[in-house]
């Protein structure tokens, strides 16, 4: 099978949710912060099939990264489960393990040893752990992805995030309450790259 | 089948690849270069707002503390 890849994207998968927003803002500034391009399923008006337009996505990011940490059903009636995430886990790995790839993915969860339980075929996997604040968040992104050249520090990933989070009030208060839409994601992640060249010390000298 | 990307889930893995710039990510993107110069604007805004908010906080701007009364 063979893959298109954009070799420095990143794909995003974690539940829409009003209480995730930060953790969203954190997963596209840490991202952007080290130099990949966020992409995310993000609410697309277009009429291609869900299923396809999430494969795509995945298969054209050079890497992504699985928040299952939420593992409580949901509010509205009928009370479900949201099993899209481990779904788009399946399907990463499915992408990554074809001949030729060379996609990387990466679980993270709020608590640890959880997911042994919850999903024990990931046996031996160890889930970056984030206490459910963009630093964690950042923190566990850190501990995932390094780069060669323009690494940045926790700070410099604190202040891309302080910025997509203003960013993100702006976008809130002018047009669009609903940062899973695909407008709004493109523009924080182009904010995110913007904060990026300002905040990380080795790019802004170049 | 190998375990190659099992394994690569417990390290850290090393980005080599360029930084992209802010206006190749618009263009991969699709913003249209009049929303990108919107969204420069917006996040100028948003530094100026931090830089007056960051001067009003500076110890320069404080008024100097009034001498203790005699007793």
């Amino acid at each position: 099978m063979a893959f298109t890849k954009t070799r420095h994207s990143g794909f995003i998968n974690i539940p829409y949710a009003k209480r995730y927003e930060p953790i969203y803002l954190a997963f596209i500034a840490g991202i952007a912060g080290h130099g990949l391009v966020p992409s995310a399923a993000v609410h697309d008006p277009s009429s291609r099939y869900q299923l396809d337009r999430i494969y795509d996505l995945i298969a054209g990011s050079q890497f992504s990264f699985h928040d299952l940490s939420w593992m409580s059903l949901d509010r509205k009636s009928p009370r479900t489960p949201r099993l899209n995430m481990a779904f788009e886990l399946g399907l990463a790995v499915a992408i990554a393990r074809a001949a030729g790839s060379t996609h990387e993915w990466f679980v993270f969860d709020t608590v640890p040893y959880r997911l042994d339980k919850a999903l024990s075929d990931l046996g031996g996997i160890r889930p970056r752990i984030h206490d459910f604040t963009p630093e964690g968040v950042l923190r566990a992104l850190m501990n995932a992805l390094a780069r060669q050249e323009h690494r940045p520090t926790l700070a410099e990933l604190l202040e891309i995030y302080r910025e997509v989070e203003k960013g993100a009030r702006r976008i809130k208060r002018t047009y669009s309450n609903d940062l899973f839409d695909t407008r709004p994601f493109k523009e924080l992640t182009f904010a995110a790259i913007e904060a990026a060249y300002r905040f990380i010390t080795s790019l802004s000298k170049s | 089948m190998t375990a190659k990307n099992s394994l690569a889930q417990n390290r850290r893995v090393l980005i080599t690849t360029p930084f992209p710039t802010p206006d190749e990510v618009a263009a991969e993107l699709g913003i249209p270069p009049k929303r990108v110069a919107e969204l420069r604007q917006m996040i100028a805004e948003i530094r100026a707002e931090d830089a007056s908010r960051a001067r009003g906080r500076s110890p320069a701007k404080r008024q100097p503390a009034k001498p203790a009364k005699k007793k």
